[in-house]
């Protein structure tokens, strides 16, 4: 994750106003600044239901790491950082430094 | 209402090409009138006690398969666009023909090409409208209940056969094919949401258009066939 994004504070939570819907075990996110429907993917649902509190990103890549033991932690990590890019920048998770 | 904005900078050069910019358009000014209406890029048939929808998918041959359905006693709600009303999310029929591309597919059965050619309606070189009669074109404002949402998928084999899709992957076909945005993302989900869940969600397989049109028929057909409400 690049410096400048961490600064902006350490752990990850759900963004404010987001909403859910679960259908079929899949989660649809609608993001409230722009009103968009995100369907995630079985790995962006894994991530969106870690964060049911805020998280690090190292915790939620140890929560993968455990899940999927066969995959490297280097390439669990990169998932990660560009999944959670992605949510951050589709204004579905937020940065904070409060647990 | 306004004439077609498109008309300033790109003149209609026949008579076909207005009533396709002018079609085009009249979905603009219906949602004008009703922002409260979802709509959905999609082509409807009532079969039986409801509506059979197919999400629109580019070159799947829904237009066809309407026209096939009109020649085998169903009723049309549309081909392309399909207005969803707000009070029981009930689909609503525009009264606009289906239009079909040409040349028309080789594999149609004779008294389909006879259908279509005895309802020849206005033509260019890649399209013809099929003039509908009545009780086989729903007229502007009838409604019904969506029954099933169908998604089509043209292949080679042997007989027409519906599969059932996850409500998830159909209710991400939809979110993509609603054009409406008047309506709020959260109301736009959960009515869709509410259409997806109380219908029956399929992908056709299907070589020939007769073929999948039979099967529709069989499956859909059974139950007791109302007319179309109007408010």
């Amino acid at each position: 994750v690049p410096k400048r994004r961490q600064d902006k504070g350490r752990l990850f939570r759900r963004a404010d106003g987001v909403e859910m819907r679960e259908v079929s075990g899949e989660l649809f996110l609608i993001a409230p600044s722009n009103g968009a429907i995100h369907q995630l993917d079985h790995m962006a649902s894994g991530a969106w239901r870690a964060l049911a509190e805020p998280r690090s990103i190292d915790e939620i890549v140890a929560l993968f790491h455990v899940a999927f033991p066969d995959t490297p932690k280097r390439q669990i990590s990169k998932d990660i950082a560009d999944l959670l890019a992605f949510l951050e920048d589709s204004c579905l998770i937020a940065r904070t430094d409060t647990d | 209402m306004p004439r077609p904005a498109l008309w300033d900078s790109d003149p209609p050069a026949s008579p076909m090409n207005v009533i396709r910019d002018v079609h085009d358009v009249i979905f603009d000014w219906f949602l004008d009138e009703r922002p409260a209406h979802l709509c959905l890029h999609a082509a409807a048939v009532r079969i039986g006690s409801g509506l059979i929808c197919f999400p629109s998918i580019r070159k799947a041959g829904k237009s066809t398969l309407c026209t096939a359905l009109a020649a085998l006693g169903q009723t049309v709600y549309c081909d392309d666009v399909l207005p969803i009303e707000p009070d029981r999310n009930y689909g609503v029929a525009m009264g606009i023909a289906p239009i079909l591309r040409r040349p028309l597919p080789p594999h149609l059965s004779a008294p389909l090409m006879d259908f279509i050619a005895a309802r020849k309606g206005p033509a260019n070189r890649g399209w013809v409208y099929v003039r509908l009669g009545r009780g086989e074109l729903a007229p502007f404002g009838d409604q019904a209940p969506i029954k099933a949402f169908v998604l089509l998928h043209r292949k080679n084999l042997g007989s027409a056969k519906l599969e059932p899709v996850t409500k998830s992957r159909m209710l991400t076909e939809l979110v993509l094919q609603n054009f409406a945005d008047q309506v709020p993302p959260v109301q736009i989900m959960d009515r869709l949401l509410s259409i997806t869940e109380a219908a029956q969600c399929c992908q056709l397989q299907f070589d020939t258009i007769g073929d999948a049109a039979k099967l529709l028929i069989d499956k859909f057909g059974s139950g007791a066939r109302t007319s179309g409400t109007r408010r």
